[in-house]
């Protein structure tokens, strides 16, 4: 099994999707790996639930095209058995109990029914929470119920769409050990989220998404060792104008400093500033960027910081 | 050591590396008629049916100068509740899903959606002829009890083309709300629509453009296909069920095929 899932089980190969001159997903490519849980980091409305859309055959991409285990979603025998997908916990019909939910979904499938009861236990919905209405859970209880049905298929892929949304701490805890034990029997996740705390201790990689681009992606060390140098002028406009003349890329941080990316040597910056007249106060080596620093340069306070993350090409292709 | 068994036992959620065969259409059509049937909504309609059947069933028995107690007098009685309810569960089959927005989780166990609309479309037919059934059945019990009561009962011959005909029309009239649901997508669109445009189109035919009206007037034409006399009007039969239940099927599945699901 494992030998046979070896490569990529999930691929998106220049993904795009434009609504009119809006285009919400834009030149998206990654591919997950057998083994491995896949965070798809981004602010809300950076185009993560489309993407997901699109791999899973929901939403027709304008260009580009995606492949789940190898073959285009749409051209999966029976798909569940190969993927199990939870994108939306409260598309579930309020009127049926969650037993007869996973029933249903059982059957499509064409797997034994002990498998309901199994993967409540999965997810730890009682019997009591599993005879109760959908209509009337927390979205917790939804998701954990999404899940199940994900998991009814004994797939060998999970994408889940915001899955912690909703979960408590323990919650978030408790998905995470599940995670981390499909993907240690071989499994593939790829599970997207607005929150950096949710996937911070989930992930083994990470495709970080701003305004339809991916603006980042690797292995979860690889994007936490970026190393950079942090400036500091009294005069921060001019110090923004000296760095640009020179051609350096930068970001400017909330607290009025300046990181400089990639392998910039703190001579080279110190020169450009005595060569512009530029006091500086402040410059050196970023501490160990945080995941969240990195996402917040990234993507800023939203899609509208997005030119700033084009000036981060030693970002992109870091895998 | 830990046995094959352990591991498995362990490794729950398990992952099977079996390749998997298609859903097979029955299968489909099995989950279907589960979902169109396992709803409060459904139920209470589907129950509301065989009440209203058997209840205008006995207006007509307590009225016995009113209604002549034969087959078909007693059929035309006892239908009527399915001429008005089963359409709209054969919507809510097509409709509940989008508007419940489970769509997400049957469009990604079977991407190919013509077939599921396809399934829909079997279980609303299965709908249009069980009710068919239960109301020849229900006709046929008050029939008894009419003569059980020493009432004056034509026993004559079953009208074998109005009861053909009878079980046609409760097909197209359920497929007609199934084509309704399978190209709008909104339940309380599709009821409204269901029951008004046909009627708007007959008053229109009735008096500006009778020519087309009458062709197209599905009051008339499943008229004259209870009634037997088809052959004469096979035209405007064809005519209004291609307009009023095949176009909206197949409008239907291509939209569902085409239509983003969000």
């Amino acid at each position: 099994m494992v030998s046979a899932s070896l490569g990529h089980m999930i691929t998106a190969e220049e993904l795009t999707k434009s609504y009119g001159s809006m285009k919400a997903v834009d030149d998206v490519t990654f591919a997950c790996e057998a083994g491995t849980i896949t965070g798809f980091l981004g602010p809300n409305g950076a185009g993560k639930s489309t993407t997901l859309r699109m791999i899973t055959g929901l939403t027709r991409p304008t260009s580009g095209h995606a492949t789940v285990n190898g073959r285009p979603f749409a051209e999966l025998p029976n798909p569940s058995r190969t993927v199990g997908t939870l994108l939306d916990a409260s598309a579930m019909h309020a009127g049926r109990t969650g037993r007869a939910t996973l029933r249903l979904a059982a059957r499509l499938a064409g797997v034994r029914l002990d498998r309901v009861d199994e993967a409540l236990g999965d997810v730890g919905l009682d019997t009591a929470a599993a005879d109760r209405r959908v209509g009337d859970y927390s979205l917790g209880m939804r998701q954990r119920l999404g899940i199940a049905q994900a998991l009814i298929g004994e797939p060998q892929v999970l994408i889940l769409d915001e899955p912690a949304n909703g979960l408590d701490p323990e919650g978030i805890a408790w998905m995470r050990r599940l995670l981390r034990g499909f993907a240690d029997r071989g499994g593939t996740v790829l599970l997207s989220s607005h929150l950096l705390a949710e996937v911070e201790a989930t992930v083994d990689r990470l495709v970080v998404i701003g305004g339809g681009k991916v603006v980042a992606q690797g292995t979860l060390d690889e994007l936490l060792t970026t190393q950079g140098l942090v400036v500091r002028a009294p005069d921060g406009a001019a110090l923004q104008q000296a760095l640009r003349h020179a051609g350096l890329p930068f970001t400017e941080r909330p607290d009025g400093t300046v990181t400089i990316p990639g392998d910039v040597p703190a001579e080279s910056v110190a020169q450009v500033a005595v060569l512009a007249g530029v006091l500086i106060v402040e410059l050196r080596p970023s501490e160990r960027a945080g995941l969240e620093q990195l996402f917040f340069s990234l993507t800023g306070g939203g899609a509208d910081a997005l030119p700033g993350a084009e000036s981060y090409p030693d970002f992109k292709d870091v895998a | 050591m830990t046995s094959l068994t352990d591991v498995r036992r362990e490794a729950a959620p398990s992952l099977s590396a079996a390749k998997p065969a298609p859903i097979p259409f029955a299968r489909l059509v099995r989950v279907e008629w589960s979902k169109a049937t396992d709803t409060r909504a459904a139920r209470w309609l589907i129950g509301l049916i065989a009440v209203v059947t058997v209840g205008s069933l006995a207006v007509a028995l307590s009225f016995p100068r009113e209604f002549e107690a034969s087959l078909g007098g007693f059929v035309e009685i006892g239908s009527i509740g399915l001429w008005v309810l089963l359409p709209v569960v054969a919507i809510l089959t097509l409709t509940s899903e989008w508007s419940q927005r489970s769509v997400l989780t049957t469009f990604t166990q079977e991407p190919r959606r013509g077939r599921v609309v396809g399934a829909k479309l079997v279980v609303a037919a299965v709908l249009g002829l069980a009710g068919a059934a239960f109301a020849l059945i229900a006709s046929y019990g008050a029939l008894v009890v009419a003569e059980l009561l020493g009432r004056a009962v034509i026993w004559d011959a079953p009208p074998w083309r109005m009861v053909v005909g009878f079980v046609v029309v409760s097909l197209l009239n359920t497929l007609m709300g199934a084509g309704f649901g399978a190209v709008l997508h909104n339940t309380p669109a599709a009821i409204v629509l269901f029951f008004v445009l046909p009627t708007v189109w007959s008053l229109l035919a009735f008096g500006v453009f009778e020519d087309v009206g009458r062709w197209l007037d599905t009051g008339q034409t499943f008229g004259w296909i209870i009634d037997g006399t088809w052959g004469p009007n096979l035209g405007p039969i064809l005519a209004s069920t291609a307009v009023w239940i095949l176009l909206p099927i197949v409008a239907g599945i291509v939209r569902t095929v085409r239509r983003e699901v969000k």
